[in-house]
Parts: C-alpha cells; structure tokens; sequence
C-alpha cells in the first residue's frame, strides 16, 4: 500500500513538474514582448538595439518618457482616452445588461427572431456598416466631436456583451424574480436590485472588455475625428509611429509603457471578476 | 483723321486687352501680384491628408505661406496618421465632407479619380508651363491615360544605395559607381560579407524597397502598362528577384531570423550591414543613426542591361475634390504647395520639392549631417524613377507578390517555381480589378 502511495505520489508530483515547466515557458513567450517594452523603454538609444536582446539595461533613463511626452499632446489624448473609456463603458455595461435581462427574462413571440437578429450583427464586417454610420453621424453633426466614440454604446452595447450577460441571466433561478415580484418589486426593481448585484463577475468581465476595447481602439477615433485637440492616445502613439518608425523605438516603448499601465491595473484589480465571468458563461451557459 | 482716330482707339483697346491679359497670368504658383490676387480670392476650404514627423511639419508651414498669400481665404486643416487612412478618405468621400483639397499619390493609380476634379483647365487658364516649372521626374503619373490631370506633386522620393566605406575598405572592395550593375552589385554584396552568427556582416540589409526594385533589374516588369496583363513570369523578371534569393542564400542579405533581429536602419547604423537602400525621405534619419560611427557615402541605383539606372520613386501630390465649393481657392491652394518657391524651400528640408526653381537652388544644396552627399544625385535619380508600382488600386495584386518574394527570399524557393505559383493569382488580381472599374 505504502509502494502504491509513494508511486502515486512521485507520479503526481512528476506530472505537476511538467505543467508547471510548459506553463513557465509559455508564460515566458507571452510576457517577453511586454519585458521587452519595459526594459526598451528605460534604455539609451543605442542599447534599444543590440543583439543578442538584453533585457536589463547598461544605463538607465527617463528622458525617454519626458522626451516622448512632450512630443505631441498626449496629456490631452490621455484625458479624452479616458472620456471615451469610462462614458463608453458605463453606456455598455448598462444598455447590455438592460437588453440581456429583456431577453433572459421576458416571452414574446418575436424573441428568438429578435435575439439572432442581435447575434447575426456580429457578423457584419465592420467595413459594412462604416459609411452608412459615417453619414449618420455626419447629418448629425457628430463629426469632429467625441459623441460617435460613446453615445452608440448607450444603445445596446454589443451583440456579444448581451449575449454573453443573457447566459448570465438564464443561469440564475427565476424563483429570486418570483420572491421579489411577490414582496412587490417591479421588473426594473427586479433587474436593478436582485439580478443585476447577483451578475457582478459578468458585469466586470464586460466593463473589462470594454475598457480594453476602448482604450487601445485605433479605427473608431481615425474615422470621427479630425483636430488635434479630440485627439485619442492611439492616434497619438500612431502619430508617433509615423514620424520616428523604428528609430525611436525606446521612446514609443516608452510613450506604450504610460498608455497600457492604465488598462493592467485594471486588469489586476478585475482579474479574479474577470476569469470567473468567462468560465461561468461557459459553464452554465 | 477719322482713320487715324479709329487706328487709335484700336490701338488703345488692343493695349487694354494686352494689360489685361498680363494681370492674369501666374508664375511659381504666386499671384502675379500678390496684394491684389490674393485678396480676390476668399471664402474657406478644408485641406485633407495624412503623414507624420518633419514632413507633416513641413506642409502645415506650407499652409501657412499660403494663407499668406491669400488672406481672405480660411484654411482648415485635417492631419490624420497614414495608418488606414484610405478607410476614413472612402468614407469621407462618399459623405461629402473630404475636404476641398486631398494628398493623394500618384501610384494610386486614378483609384479615386471619379472624385477629383480635372486640373488641366486651370493650368491652361493660368498658362502655366509645368515642364519648365516643375522639378524633372516628379509629375508622372498624375495624368491618367484619359488625358485626366488627377493632382498636383509637391514632393518626391527616390533611393541611392548607402555604403559603408569602413567595411568595403576592409573587403579591399572598390567603392561602387554611379555606373555599375545589378551583377556587379551582387557580387559586391558577397565580397563585403564577412563573419558568422550575431557578428555576420551583411552585404546589403533586407530593405522592404528591394521586392519593389527586383522586377526591373534585368530590364523585367511586373506587369504590362495599362496593368492589364501580370509580367512576373516573365523570364528577365524571373531573373530579377532570384538575384535576391541568391543573395539570402549566399549570406549576403539576411534571412527573416536575421532581419527580424533588427530594424533594417539600424543594422547599417552598427555597421552590420555594407549597403543599405536609403530612400531620401530616411536619408536624416540614417545620418543621425551613423553619426561619427563610420565613413559613408551614396551611389545611384545599378543600372539595368539597357545601361538604364534602375530606381523606384514615391511621389506625394493634392487632388481637387469635386464636389469642392470653393475650387478656385482650392486651385490656389494646390498651385501653391506644388510650385511657389517659398514652400519649396520649405520641404527640401524633408524632401525633394516639385517647385524646380527651389529643387536646383535650395535642394541641391542641402547638406546630410556628417556626410559629404550631393543632394544632386537625387535630382537626377529621380529623372528616371520607376513610380511606386503596388500602390492604391493595384496593392491586392501587390500582396500577392509579397508573398511571392518571401517564397524566394524566406522560403528559399526559385524564382520559377514561384512565378508558377503565384503569376494566375495576380493575374486574377489584376482582372478583377479592371471588371471592378468597368
């Protein structure tokens, strides 16, 4: 018995060992390029580039940082980055969790019709829908203005984040709306007070997504915007790309560095939210 | 005296008319007078376009030596960053609201041409003698086959190949000559090799430029001239990209780990590469890389079996929008940035100018930081420049080539086989592209 014990053991601790090994290693490749940014970041241009790469620079430095902020008016993209980003991402944690919880929790007979209406828009290429909302946007006199970046978000926030939300929804059992409908709250009660604290890991998982989406999105700004001064970060760090291209890398590094700590935080402060939001979907889905 | 009053009023009318005529006519894209002129023209117009760095610097300084020209007319500007630019440019086309004034490039190809207004009237209008005013090689291809002027250049680009004096001495390597060819150019790539591993010297780095040059280097083509019919299976152009794969093989260009390893500017910069084909447009950027770290000098392009120097230009120039409603300041605008001498001055800092007065004063006088090149060479390498060839309507085709070259130059595939591979798919390109226009 004891024989059997051991070789178990030993056999367990082998297989641990080897996952952990392969899980190392991949984690090596994921985070290098990010190491790679920091490390560059703090560098003289001339360790930016040496062969082999070294992670850890010779000379260490901060004008990187202060030259490549003062290139352009990246203070001023950072404020309308996060503009966009919070407005954007409250409009669709909102709206998708109102559409989801409709259809999670109300009959009719157009339902299902309506839902794979919402699912099939995601497979619209977005090249698709660009002039005609361009043109809308246009009459509206949006053009030039941070509106078509936030306010589309307050209508329904995705096919996707509603989706994903309605599986949330269907996973909690109706007896909770029953109990509340029978102590005298109404649908929006309901949503607001009962279904909407019990979805929380959803709720983040989409405000995360969102983030993400919003803070690093390049297309949206390219097409609505046109002065400097509404001007997000990544047409800034794109800006920047298009004058130095690869000479002044340590400085995009740099500029990247203070652009992506935002969304990491983020990230962190979420992550537990974040993982538990997406296997539950899968799971109970 | 009747008849000697009627000869003069004659006269006088004829002397009017004469005067007349000679207020309208324009020079250097300036108002003839420029108080009067520029005040005749007034309302507000949208410039649009795109770039980065020095140059976009360049062209908002240009904006505002117009504005002081024509004081009555509001400019505003729309600069946005290269990257996917042709998306918005569509969409804003298509809403109206593009701008009265468009960059554009002529290795388009009149892919927007259905938007921009002919320019050939006002030229005519203004009398103005583009050959004589215009810098030589840098208007091609902004008239479409159609006789269609599309725009206005205001700038160029053209390559030299950079070498590193350091590393040919040490070969014992002759300097090259502004008449050597595309074999001898490939035997000096393999004579300055030297070295192996991370200390590999290379003969010439991996320039994105190369692909774009190999078809014509032994007189090839990629395609016919209306671009109807695909030439790379041609066996001159076959010949011309297995230069290339030759060279990968040989150790003389790096393989994709090699150059993936580095920025292509700095490997010559650290002197681990001998040769580097510098397009003008970099030529600053390079010579702040090298500063003091070694001697370095320019050389035009090989040349071709036909004793032609083969090189590839890129060319940036405005368009008029159509649906403009201020065209007449639009036209200002344009005739300004492409041939007043004062903006001309202005880009030869970046770039060569369209403006030939400030090409051959102003231009061939700058100096490259710690380098002794004539910026002469330029001028003249422009002359006979090939316009970029997969740009705007043709780059599906050209992407298709692209991955034609890495079959060669990353695979290790023949040129032949290749060209079996890929020549019907760019066909096809090339005649969905001409159903698509019909």
């Amino acid at each position: 018995m004891d024989t059997y014990y051991k070789s178990k053991r030993t056999g367990d601790l082998i297989r641990y060992s080897l996952s952990y090994v392969v899980l190392i290693i991949c984690a090596g490749i994921f985070i290098f390029p990010f190491l790679w940014m920091l490390s560059t970041a703090f560098k003289i241009p001339s360790e930016a580039y040496t062969l082999p790469p070294k992670l850890f620079p010779k000379t260490f430095t901060l004008d990187n940082f202060i030259e490549g902020w003062k290139y352009a008016d990246f203070t001023r993209y950072t404020f309308n980055t996060l503009t966009v980003t919070l407005l954007a991402t409250l409009g669709t944690v909102l709206s998708a969790s109102f559409v989801a919880y409709g259809f999670a929790r109300f009959k009719s007979r157009y339902n299902n019709l309506l839902f794979t209406a919402v699912l099939a828009t995601l497979m619209l290429p977005s090249q698709v829908t660009l002039v005609p909302t361009y043109l809308l946007f246009t009459k509206m006199g949006w053009l030039d203005t941070l509106k078509p970046l936030i306010v589309p978000s307050f209508f329904g926030g995705g096919a996707f984040n509603i989706f994903l939300l309605r599986q949330f929804f269907r996973s909690i059992p109706k007896d909770l709306d029953e109990a509340a409908y029978i102590d005298g709250a109404n649908a929006f009660q309901i949503y607001y007070k009962i279904l909407l604290p019990a979805i929380k890991p959803a709720l983040i998982t989409v405000a995360l997504m969102s983030i993400t989406f919003h803070w690093n999105d390049y297309m949206s700004p390219l097409i609505y915007l046109n002065s400097d001064q509404n001007f997000t970060l990544a047409i800034g760090l794109q800006f920047f790309q298009n004058s130095f291209g690869s000479s002044q890398i340590q400085m995009l590094m740099a500029v990247s560095l203070i652009t992506v700590i935002p969304v990491l935080i983020l990230f962190f402060v979420g992550q537990r939210h974040f993982v538990q939001g997406i296997t539950m979907t899968g799971i109970k889905g | 005296m009747r008849r000697f009053l009627a000869m003069l009023l004659v006269g006088i009318v004829i002397m009017t008319l004469v005067a007349c005529g000679g207020n309208n006519t324009q020079t250097n894209g300036q108002p003839a007078d420029p108080d009067k002129k520029g005040q005749e023209i007034s309302g507000e117009i949208t410039v649009f376009g795109w770039g980065g760095g020095e140059e976009l610097q360049s062209r908002k300084e240009a904006t505002k030596i117009f504005k002081k020209l024509y004081p009555g007319v509001k400019v505003n500007e729309i600069w946005l960053p290269a990257d996917n630019i042709d998306v918005k440019l569509d969409a804003a086309l298509a809403a109206g609201n593009a701008g009265d004034v468009i960059m554009m490039s002529p290795d388009w190809k009149g892919l927007r041409s259905k938007w921009f207004e002919d320019l050939n009237p006002y030229i005519e209008r203004d009398n103005l003698d583009l050959e004589s005013l215009l810098t030589q090689g840098v208007d091609g291809g902004y008239v479409d086959s159609d006789g269609k002027r599309e725009g206005m250049p205001t700038t160029a680009s053209d390559f030299m190949i950079a070498y590193n004096k350091e590393i040919f001495d040490k070969a014992g390597v002759p300097y090259p000559t502004n008449e050597w060819t595309w074999d001898e150019f490939a035997e000096i790539s393999k004579q300055v090799s030297s070295g192996e591993g991370a200390n590999r010297v290379y003969g010439i780095v991996s320039h994105w430029i190369l692909q774009s040059l190999a078809p014509f280097v032994y007189g090839g083509a990629p395609y016919n001239e209306d671009w109807t019919k695909q030439t790379l299976d041609d066996p001159n152009t076959i010949k011309g990209y297995q230069l290339f794969g030759d060279l990968v093989k040989a150790g003389a260009m790096p393989d994709d780990a090699a150059a993936k390893s580095m920025p292509m500017d700095q490997m010559f910069a650290a002197g681990k590469a001998a040769m580097y084909p510098m397009g003008l447009f970099e030529a600053s950027t390079i010579a702040k890389n090298v500063g003091n770290n070694f001697e370095w000098g320019i050389v035009m392009p090989p040349k071709d079996p036909s004793g032609k120097t083969v090189n590839i230009k890129f060319q940036t120039g405005f368009a008029m929008n159509q649906a403009s409603k201020n065209k007449e300041a639009a036209w200002a605008y344009i005739k300004t940035v492409s041939l007043n001498k004062e903006v001309g001055d202005l880009y030869s800092k970046v770039n060569l100018p369209a403006a030939k007065e400030a090409a051959e004063s102003t231009f061939v006088n700058m100096k490259i930081e710690n380098t002794d090149i004539s910026m002469l060479d330029f001028v003249t390498g422009l002359q006979d420049a090939i316009t970029f060839p997969w740009g705007g309507a043709i780059s599906k085709a050209g992407d298709l080539y692209a991955q034609m070259w890495q079959q060669v130059t990353i695979q290790g595939k023949s040129a032949e086989e290749a060209a079996k591979e890929y020549a019907s798919q760019i066909q096809s390109a090339f005649d969905s592209i001409h159903q698509n226009r019909k």
